[in-house]
């Protein structure tokens, strides 16, 4: 016997997430999903702009690494709560864990959440973990094919950094190949421009992010809900 | 190898099915799966039938439905598959925007076996 079903197979995920985010909601805390390939620069740029974000707001970062605290030890340095998730392997974070990593955060002192996802192109950003933003990080030297290579990367995220922008001079990189390939797939995104090394575009990220941590409802720009 | 999970939810999805119309096995999944899922066919069939193993799933056919990524042209206002990051509309030439589509992951349909009340056959899980 045939069955019609038309069934998204990632229900399960998906409902783990909408059940994040309400958790979340209820709370009045936003969350942040960051992702972008190993060595793009995801937590030196948290390094950043961490400082300027505990300014006024209470943060808390869960760190999603295959092995090794070493990130976390990094973001602990400058005194921001952070709580490790080791996928031991796996190449992505998923709703779940990340459901055990907000329980053991103090949610009612905390305002702003941000997930480091895995570093990976590809996998982390097939799996909604309940955030209400995604920010995706690019660096120059991996190449400007790549949001033509990873599109599911940029789509539907609010904002994408550009980032170890100083070393544009010695490298091929198309800026502007880069931003028309990020628009073609999300015509709506941020795009920042940044260095850590000279500060480039950081302060510019924090007033952005503090922005979107002011809306009374962050929008759901991941979700299906 | 994000395939091994949504390999995973896959079998789970269509258990699940398979118990809502009390079948004893499914035969055949068709699985409609968007190019930005960035799946590769092979490695998606190897993690299924690892993840098949003991359920209702188990010796499963899969077969897979692939989708493209869409854009819609501002002129002529005609929806066209994205092939080889061709944005251009190919009755046109007009840039396309991005439309909705080729990011599906959807379990379309099975083939059940479903015991009749005389000789049932052995159900697996």
């Amino acid at each position: 016997m045939k069955v019609e079903v038309l069934k998204n197979v990632f229900e399960k995920n998906e409902n783990a997430a909408g059940e994040n985010r309400r958790r979340l909601s209820a709370r009045g805390v936003t969350c942040i999903n960051l992702l972008g390939g190993a060595g793009c620069g995801k937590t030196s740029i948290l390094e950043a702009v961490l400082p300027a974000l505990t300014k006024s707001l209470r943060v808390a970062v869960l760190e999603g690494d295959l092995a090794t605290t070493r990130d976390a030890a990094r973001i602990a340095e400058l005194g921001v709560p952070v709580v490790q998730l080791l996928t031991e392997g796996g190449c992505h974070l998923n709703a779940t864990l990340i459901e055990h990593g907000l329980d053991r955060l103090p949610l009612d002192e905390i305002d702003l959440v941000i997930i480091e996802n895995v570093g990976n192109p590809i996998c982390p950003a097939n799996f909604d973990l309940g955030e209400h933003l995604r920010i995706s990080v690019l660096s120059v030297t991996e190449g400007d094919d790549k949001p033509s290579k990873y599109p599911l990367l940029f789509k539907g995220v609010a904002a994408v950094l550009l980032t170890k922008c100083d070393l544009l001079p010695h490298t091929d990189f198309d800026i502007e190949q880069a931003r028309q390939d990020i628009r073609r797939v999300n015509p709506h995104a941020q795009i920042f421009e940044t260095d850590v090394k000279n500060g480039a575009g950081i302060e510019q990220l924090a007033q952005w992010i503090l922005t979107q941590c002011q809306q009374p409802a962050p929008p759901s720009l991941c979700s299906k809900e | 190898m994000h395939e091994f999970s949504i390999a995973r939810s896959l079998v789970e999805a269509a258990c699940a099915e398979a118990r809502r119309v009390g079948a004893s096995r499914i035969t055949k999944l068709i699985f409609r799966i968007g190019v930005l899922r960035q799946v590769d066919d092979w490695l998606m069939k190897e993690a299924f039938d690892l993840a098949a193993g003991g359920s209702l799933c188990d010796g499963c056919i899969l077969s897979i439905e692939k989708t493209h990524l869409q854009a819609l042209c501002p002129q002529c206002q005609v929806r066209f598959a994205i092939r080889e990051w061709n944005w251009n509309c190919p009755t046109c030439g007009a840039e396309g925007e991005d439309a909705i589509g080729g990011d599906e992951l959807e379990l379309l349909s099975l083939d059940a076996e479903i015991p009749d009340e005389s000789g049932s056959p052995e159900k697996r899980l």
